[in-house]
């Protein structure tokens, strides 16, 4: 109390007290943290739903074991095997392959479809509703109506007859089976349309009337306003778009089985039938690791070079 | 002055995160403390456990369990004591609160225990399968109730798992393991072989005191015994593949089907005569599978082993009978329809199937009644029967000689019935042994004759007419099965079975994606197919993991 006062009389300024003060710093220290309670749903879903699974499988990639019998401790024998095993291999091309084609395409259409829904026409909810909906039907769903788009004189090869083009067989051909899939896949981009046309609509006005007065035409608009206020935007369907490629399985699980002859193996699939076909535990454990490994190598690679193309208009004062 | 004024967003939002955090507290704590039992007071009339011990030659037990109903039971115990001369060995009867009421009489002589109506205990089994439709799916339902008619105490719940119609479906094996290793798998499960000893019942003893032996059945040990020699499993049915011949088309081209022995010119030749390129019928449907007379045959009949676990190198191109020659037998069964042009190749049968022609609609090739011969598979005649409705007759018959070792090929599985062992700790073991017993009794297996989701395994049945007569040909079963059983192509010994190569999985998709996917369906050689399968099955089988 004295150091109050002592400091009142030389300030000349309204005394506060030091208990007031302290529980003024420890509201001030609260109020920092309502971050914490915006996450901690996901915290505590992340410790109960997923942490213990990961450090099982970490434990697991080490055993060799069937899930019937005791494991045994085999040390990186599951991860050395997994290194020389040729559908290891053949599963990440063609992962990397999907993604490679996936992640660009997916992204593009879903950017210029939000563009032409971002126009002012009549009905627009309706039409955003209609692009939307791909997006959130299930995935069996999705496979079988495919399954029938697909079919040798199904509904695709039906449409490529009308220009005189005979249709491949889709789903039986090594060759077409995963641009195929990749075709498919297209079908489901509502998600990042949405991220998408939320973001054109933040994109402020006063930007475009700008590049007006420069004598900026459509595409100079595009190219120098929309697409750098857009970048943060693309880059979270990029980051999103990889990680996902990298853990499809549905397509090919229901309805080409990773055939013909593997095709469409993809790593996720593997991981599935070395677990639950073959009940080899640990060696679909030692490839979960490994594919974590690579998102994870993928996703640091893309946050480093996000720097040189991703623009957001509020930066951290430097 | 409203609420509004006073209360900001951040307010707001701190005000619904201290609740937010305490409301979980208070959760987790509630979570980690240790649970408070819940005290049901319930008054339970009478739960007594008596053990006696009665002497030889002295005394008969009989016990007497009134009906109670599930929810309030009132067990009445009554001890009735005589003279009679008859060895009891020991009575042992134990009550347990509620519904799980559990009997147990161990004695040499039942007829004693039965001379009074008694109440068992009610008991309920899960069957797991994955005939999910049609017959296979009505058959079970026939067991379930009749079963239930045998032993009113027992009721059979039937788990379908992926009703996939009778393919053993990807997702059956890994759920039932998951049930399994979690002690929650159902008592009785068909077509599961997976760690036999550690979680099937010995079901020895129960073939045993139902006097019957693997001589009586369909048998080959790779899903029904275990490594150690136990019997852990009773067989599902006969699978083997015959020809099937389309009668409307037969007659219509006036062609004569063969007897048992006839080669594979005549069985060509006879395909190319049914062969109507403007009506759009075909003379064989040429199976890109395995089975049913497909590319498992082809080995078969050469004597050639798909692989070979002690060296661990692929052999489906290494033929063991004298003359036999493995590759020839796939290719030729390759240019059927890739050269030769008797048989569809997988564009055309898409075609075939939406051909104006198909006035059926089926989407099942041989019963659209445009094609004049197929693979029959004695597992699944029921199931072509419904698909054909009555539209056509067939005619069921031996498979061709090969023309490199005059051998019929086949490929044969028994499947399998197997018991949790967990029946065992739930106190309904014997009824779990029961239901697998009963599926090859005087009642199911006159009923699989007659409906065929399966022909039935039990030999005892197999002249039935219900067999011999279920189809034009049929009288052929008996000796075909016999013949297949002797040449021993069973497809456990590779696939799953006991003594199943710990990679089978890996060989057993290379020779899908060679020989079915790009070979078969592809049109790709079939000389390099082959050449790929053994040099890539043969590096598969040898990994170490």
């Amino acid at each position: 109390m004295a150091s109050s006062s002592l400091s009142a009389k030389t300030t000349g300024l309204r005394t506060v007290p030091a208990r007031l003060s302290r529980w003024r710093a420890i509201r001030k220290w609260i109020a920092g943290q309502e971050g914490w309670v915006f996450i901690f749903p996901w915290v505590v879903g992340f410790i109960l739903l997923d942490l213990g699974p990961y450090i099982f499988a970490l434990i697991i990639s080490f055993l060799n074991w069937d899930v019937g019998r005791p494991p045994t401790y085999i040390g990186l024998r599951n991860y050395q095997a997994a290194f020389t095993d040729p559908l290891v291999g053949k599963s990440l091309w063609n992962t990397a392959f999907y993604t490679l084609f996936h992640v660009p395409g997916s992204t593009i259409i879903a950017f210029t479809v939000a563009g032409l829904l971002n126009q002012k026409v009549r009905g627009m909810p309706i039409w955003r509703t209609m692009y939307y909906i791909p997006s959130v039907t299930s995935g069996v769903g999705m496979a079988l109506i495919w399954i029938w788009l697909f079919a040798p004189r199904g509904a695709l090869n039906g449409m490529l007859g009308w220009f005189g083009i005979e249709g491949p067989r889709w789903l039986t051909s090594t060759t077409w089976a995963m641009p195929a899939l990749i075709i498919m896949s297209f079908w489901g981009v509502g998600a990042s349309m949405v991220i998408f046309l939320a973001g054109l609509q933040g994109v402020p006005q006063h930007l475009y009337e700008a590049a007006e007065v420069d004598g900026g035409g459509w595409w100079a608009k595009v190219r120098h306003v929309t697409i750098p206020m857009m970048t943060p935007y693309i880059f979270l369907s990029l980051i999103l778009g990889v990680i996902g490629s990298f853990q499809v399985v549905t397509q090919a699980l229901l309805m080409t089985g990773g055939g013909p002859d593997n095709a469409t193996l993809f790593i996720l699939l593997y991981i599935w039938i070395m677990g639950w076909n073959a009940f080899k535990m640990g060696y679909a454990a030692s490839i979960s690791w490994i594919l974590f490994a690579i998102i994870f190598a993928a996703t640091i690679v893309q946050f480093l070079g996000a720097r040189r193309w991703v623009y957001y208009e509020y930066q951290e004062p430097g | 002055m409203g609420i509004s004024s006073h209360m900001t967003r951040r307010r707001m939002l701190r005000i619904a995160g201290g609740l937010g955090v305490g409301v979980a507290g208070v959760a987790a704590l509630a979570a980690c403390g240790e649970a408070e039992p819940q005290i049901i007071t319930k008054e339970v009339p009478v739960e007594t456990t008596v053990i006696k011990e009665v002497p030889v030659e002295t005394i008969v037990t009989r016990t007497e369990v009134k009906e109670v109903p599930v929810d309030r039971i009132v067990t009445q115990e009554k001890i009735v004591t005589q003279q009679v001369e008859v060895p009891v060995e020991r009575v042992v009867t134990e009550i347990v609160e509620r519904e799980r009421v559990v009997e147990k009489v161990v004695t040499r002589e039942v007829e004693v225990m039965v001379e009074a109506p008694m109440q068992k205990t009610p008991v309920r089994l899960e069957f797991s399968t994955d005939w999910g439709s049609g017959v296979r799916a009505a058959t079970h339902k026939f067991m379930a109730e009749e079963y239930n008619k045998v032993n009113p105490h027992v009721t059979v719940d039937i788990l379908i798992i992926s009703g996939s119609g009778g393919s053993t479906a990807v997702g059956y094996a890994g759920i039932l393991t998951n049930l399994l290793v979690a002690g929650s798998g159902p008592e009785v499960m068909s077509e599961l072989w997976w760690n036999a000893d550690l979680y099937n019942l010995d079901l020895q003893p129960h073939l045993e005191r139902a006097g019957l032996t693997p001589a009586d059945f369909w048998w080959h040990d790779g899903y029904l015994v275990d490594k150690d020699g136990v019997i852990r499993g009773v067989p599902y049915g006969v699978y083997v593949g015959a020809m099937m011949a389309n009668l409307s088309l037969v007659e219509q081209f006036g062609v004569t089907i063969p007897d048992k022995d006839y080669s594979f010119d005549e069985f060509r030749e006879l395909s190319a005569q049914m062969r109507d390129e403007e009506a759009g019928i075909w003379g064989l449907e040429r199976q890109t599978g395995a089975w049913n007379q497909g590319w498992a045959e082809r080995f078969s009949s050469e004597g050639a082993k798909w692989y070979d676990s002690a060296s661990e190198t692929s052999t489906a191109s290494v033929a063991t009978v004298p003359g036999g020659n493995s590759v020839e037998a796939f290719a030729d069964w390759w240019k059927l329809a890739w050269e030769d042009g008797v048989a569809p190749t997988t564009d055309e049968v898409q075609a075939t199937l939406e051909s104006p022609a198909n006035t059926s609609g089926s989407t099942n090739l041989f019963a659209t009644g445009l094609i004049g011969m197929s693979g029959f598979g004695y597992n699944s005649g029921g199931g072509i029967k419904n698909r054909i409705g009555g539209r056509f007759d067939f005619h069921v018959f031996w498979p061709y000689q090969s023309p490199y070792t005059g051998l019929r090929g086949y490929h044969n599985e028994t499947n399998n019935i197997v018991v949790n062992r967990a029946a065992e700790e739930r106190g309904n073991a014997e009824e779990a042994a029961g239901l697998a017993l009963f599926w090859h009794g005087d009642i199911m297996a006159p009923y699989l004759a007659e409906f065929q989701p399966v022909v039935p395994a039990a030999k005892s049945i197999w002249n039935s007419p219900f067999i011999t007569e279920f189809s034009s040909g049929t009288d052929n079963f008996p000796d075909l099965a016999a013949e297949a059983e002797a040449v021993g192509q069973f497809r456990e010994n590779w696939i799953r079975g006991t003594h199943a190569h710990p990679n089978w999985l890996e060989w057993f998709r290379l020779v899908l994606g060679k020989l079915g996917d790009r070979a078969l369906t592809g049109g790709e050689s079939p000389y390099q197919m082959m050449e790929e399968l053994d040099a890539e099955g043969t590096e598969a089988l040898r990994r170490e993991i």
